[in-house]
């Protein structure tokens, strides 16, 4: 009985090991396995602005999806999983995945910046040319502007729209209080930028709230907030009274596993992956992927 | 396989048994024989109890046990390798000091056995748990509570349970080890009637610290100490004629 | 100092009147207003999209699934593992296996994740599961089932060594070999005692958060297959907690109150079953 034990023992760590060992090898990628989706969690705003951008707003996941609770989840489990196909923000990416061409452009600073790359959102201020006048609005305006800011937004993963070395002049004594709302996606990144501000011009206070593009729209036009944030193209029928400036520009990548062999991805092929509710042109494996 | 058939006496050759290096018992030569009670009589540590636990190898369970000697019953060597222990234990039946029914109905306390070497019918498991429990002269006190837990009877039932136990193992050997130690005077002599009853098929090798309970029982009578078998007769020459010294002490009550 | 003595005793009590108020009162309404049956039993979980729903029934499914499957591979390999460390191995061993059993108890349950999702989860994808998906129920399963192995194996281990060894002799002399006396007599002895185990484990496994979280893939939909992404009470909480606003955090709050009612009912009938299991050792006459 003992020798049986220690023979079951021995054993089981043999075949343990082996288990650990092959695991970590993995396996081949194959075309006619289902896609392993990968997703993050509701209320992430990466997956807002992804799910906005390929068309799919507000819908629910697709089923099986596996549901990554941050940006590094998501990476791991595509370095790992050879049938995986998740993205994040550009600025996140490492050289483990692969990023893959969406509708032939490749996702890069350059691409974002001329647009090019789809999956990608600019965000924009909406502002009366008449609140620059303002001296605090005016000197925020130029900070936006300056290379300073530009570190703070390539910092965070966002895509810089304009290339000036010229740092920001502090004015010294300035006063004043500036007023900032809109998109909750450009949110986050102003906020920084206006608590960077804050700390250069200790006069100035400056308030930044969320609401939605529509109330950057709204708040901007009736004068509510001296900028109001919005994460699209400018539309001026939506705020005839306004013009705009361009802050940043959000990419996305679609990143897959290494072992993948594709290079390319069409925006129709990558919403039909993502749609709950593609029906018949709803993709599941790789080869249903169009190359 | 080697059946336990045929003439069920039992004999013991040059025994040596240590555990460790303390010698426990030394050099015992006995013969007992089929279809008779023997008892085993001794001081506390004399190696009696060791020795009966021998012929159902429940030492083989001791850490550390060696024992010595050649071992027969009904000619079978128990310690020979053809010799399969499960089966020698089936045979060979042992009723302990302390009452040890399982925590489980009657019922299934006595089938354990017959279901341990297949029996699964229930018709033929019925049987064998009424006749067995008939044997052990405790039918009528049980019968109509068959499904209750053994626990909750008292010590002289339960101890009798455990003797309807071993025989629904249908033993040809009953090894009782002090079986009434732990027993008022009337469970007692309930036991001891009942081996009169059983000794008709069975042949039975009592340890007791009870002389008077060996003069009411038993036929042969060996006399241990020290790990040594001293004397060993009819008990009738044991206990009124004993040839040695040192049994005629203990029995007349000066030691031990 | 007699006041701090008190306060310090009282100490836990108040928090755990707080937390269940605050589960209660933040999650309560919540339910009431969604409807009690809209909320247990609706099946789908949109907390942001369009149009809401809040629907937990698949993840009150998925949840019993884990864990039912984590419970018995745990009891399956944790039972043997004490029956083993019982009898079936040799005595020098038993100190050294049953001490690295309980160093088991002490690993953070977010490298127990960590390894599921880089050994578990890539074997089960590679070598098991048929859609190629690794994450899921029996992946989560798996994990569960080594964390609760501790638990299984020294309550069953001890429930065993307190079952007095004339019950094992008796049933060798009457010919049983070793494995019958364990599995016919042993076991259903310390019965009562290893279900209290069981019941422990499963409250570990229901509670457990963080590996499972790593493991489960986190799709909130009905589960039908063991090798499908779902989601799991405690990791819809934890997954949604740091983003997630307004009503689709009392959404959360409420989920919560449907695990602590859960939990609630493993305490009660692990007492029950320990209260049990003394009153029977009274009537066999020890007192333990």
């Amino acid at each position: 009985m003992k020798k049986i034990f220690a023979l079951i023992l021995t054993f089981a760590i043999v075949i343990c090991s082996i288990g650990a060992l092959t695991s970590c090898g993995g396996a081949r990628f194959d075309e006619n396995k289902n896609i392993s989706v990968v997703t993050r969690e509701d209320g992430s705003g990466t997956k807002s602005a992804f799910m906005e951008i390929i068309g799919l707003k507000g819908k629910t996941d697709i089923s099986g999806v596996i549901v990554a609770s941050n940006t590094a989840s998501v990476l791991v489990e595509v370095k790992n999983n050879p049938l995986a196909i998740g993205y994040d923000s550009l600025g996140y990416i490492t050289d483990e995945v692969k990023m893959l061409k969406v509708d032939g452009v490749e996702a890069t600073i350059e691409n974002i910046k001329n647009g090019s790359y789809k999956i990608s959102r600019p965000l924009n201020i909406v502002y009366q040319e008449s609140s620059i006048n303002h001296e605090a609005n005016k000197a925020f305006f130029a900070f936006l502007q300056s290379s300073d800011a530009q570190a703070i937004i390539t910092d965070n993963g966002y895509v810089s729209t304009n290339d000036t070395t010229t740092s920001y002049t502090v004015i010294p004594g300035l006063t004043g209080e500036i007023d900032i709302s809109g998109s909750t996606s450009l949110l986050p990144l102003m906020e920084k930028l206006a608590m960077k501000f804050e700390s250069i011009q200790d006069g100035v206070k400056i308030t930044v709230a969320g609401g939605g593009s529509g109330t950057g729209y709204n708040n901007a036009k009736n004068g509510v907030s001296d900028f109001g944030m919005i994460s699209e193209d400018f539309n001026p029928s939506k705020a005839d009274n306004c013009t705009y400036y361009g802050v940043a520009k959000d990419g996305i990548a679609v990143i897959v596993n290494k072992e993948n062999t594709f290079d390319s991805i069409s925006l129709e092929d990558l919403k039909n992956i993502y749609n709950k509710d593609a029906g018949d042109s709803a993709i599941k494996t790789w080869a249903g992927v169009s190359k | 396989m080697n059946e336990f058939i045929g003439n069920m006496n039992i004999t013991a050759k040059n025994c040596n048994l240590f555990y460790g290096d303390f010698q426990a018992l030394k050099n015992i030569n006995i013969e007992i024989p089929e279809k008779q009670v023997t008892a085993f009589i001794g001081p506390s540590g004399c190696g009696k109890s060791t020795f009966l636990k021998i012929f159902n190898r429940m030492n083989d369970l001791v850490e550390g046990c060696r024992i010595e000697g050649e071992f027969r019953i009904g000619g079978i060597d128990i310690f020979d390798k053809e010799t399969d222990v499960n089966l020698l234990r089936k045979n060979v039946g042992m009723v302990f000091q302390k009452p040890n029914p399982f925590p489980m109905s009657i019922y299934d306390n006595i089938a354990f056995a017959p279901r341990t070497f297949g029996i699964t019918k229930k018709s033929e498991l019925d049987e064998i748990v009424e006749q067995s429990l008939r044997r052990a002269s405790i039918w009528d006190e049980v019968k109509d509570r068959l499904r209750k837990n053994a626990l909750g009877m008292s010590g002289g039932q339960q101890q009798r349970l455990c003797i309807a136990r071993s025989l629904a193992a249908s033993p040809k050997v009953l090894l009782m080890d002090e079986p009434t130690s732990a027993l008022d005077p009337i469970s007692t002599g309930k036991i001891e009637e009942l081996m009169e009853e059983l000794k008709k098929d069975i042949t039975i090798v009592i340890v007791t610290h009870n002389m008077q309970q060996a003069t009411r029982i038993a036929d042969k009578t060996a006399f241990f100490l020290l790990g040594e078998l001293v004397e060993y007769g009819s008990t009738d020459d044991i206990f009124t004629s004993p040839k040695d010294e040192r049994t005629e002490r203990y029995i007349t009550g000066r030691f031990g | 100092m007699h006041g701090v003595f008190l306060f310090s005793a009282i100490f836990s009590i108040l928090a755990l009147a707080t937390i269940t108020i605050f589960l209660f009162v933040s999650g309560v309404p919540f339910i009431a207003k969604t409807g009690f049956a809209e909320f247990l039993f609706g099946s789908d979980w949109a907390p942001v999209a369009d149009n809401p729903s809040y629907g937990i029934f698949p993840m009150i499914v998925a949840t019993l699934y884990v864990t039912a499957l984590s419970v018995i591979i745990g009891v399956g390999i944790g039972l043997l593992t004490s029956i083993a460390l019982y009898k079936f191995c040799p005595k020098r061993l038993v100190t050294p296996v049953r001490q690295m059993i309980n160093l088991l108890a002490g690993i953070p349950s977010v490298i127990f994740g960590l390894f599921g999702m880089t050994i578990i989860v890539p074997f089960v994808r590679d070598y098991i599961s048929p859609t190629g998906v690794g994450y899921g129920i029996l992946s989560a399963s798996l994990v569960l089932g080594i964390m609760i192995l501790p638990t299984i194996v020294s309550v069953s281990l001890d429930s065993l060594n307190s079952v007095p060894s004339s019950y094992y002799e008796g049933a060798l002399a009457l010919g049983a070999t070793k494995e019958q006396a364990t599995f016919k007599v042993m076991v259903p002895s310390a019965k009562s005692g290893i279900l209290a185990g069981v019941v422990l484990a499963i409250g570990r496994a229901i509670g457990e958060t963080m590996a499972v979280i790593m493991v489960i893939g986190g799709s909130p939909e009905m589960p039908e297959s063991i090798f499908q992404s779902v989601r799991t009470l405690t990791a819809n909480i934890a997954m949604g907690a740091l983003e997630l606003q307004g009503d689709a955090l009392s959404a959360l709050i409420a989920t919560g109150v449907v695990l602590f009612v859960f939990t609630l009912i493993l305490n009660v009938s692990f007492s029950l079953l320990k209260k049990d299991k003394s009153e029977k050792k009274e009537k066999r006459g020890e007192s333990k």
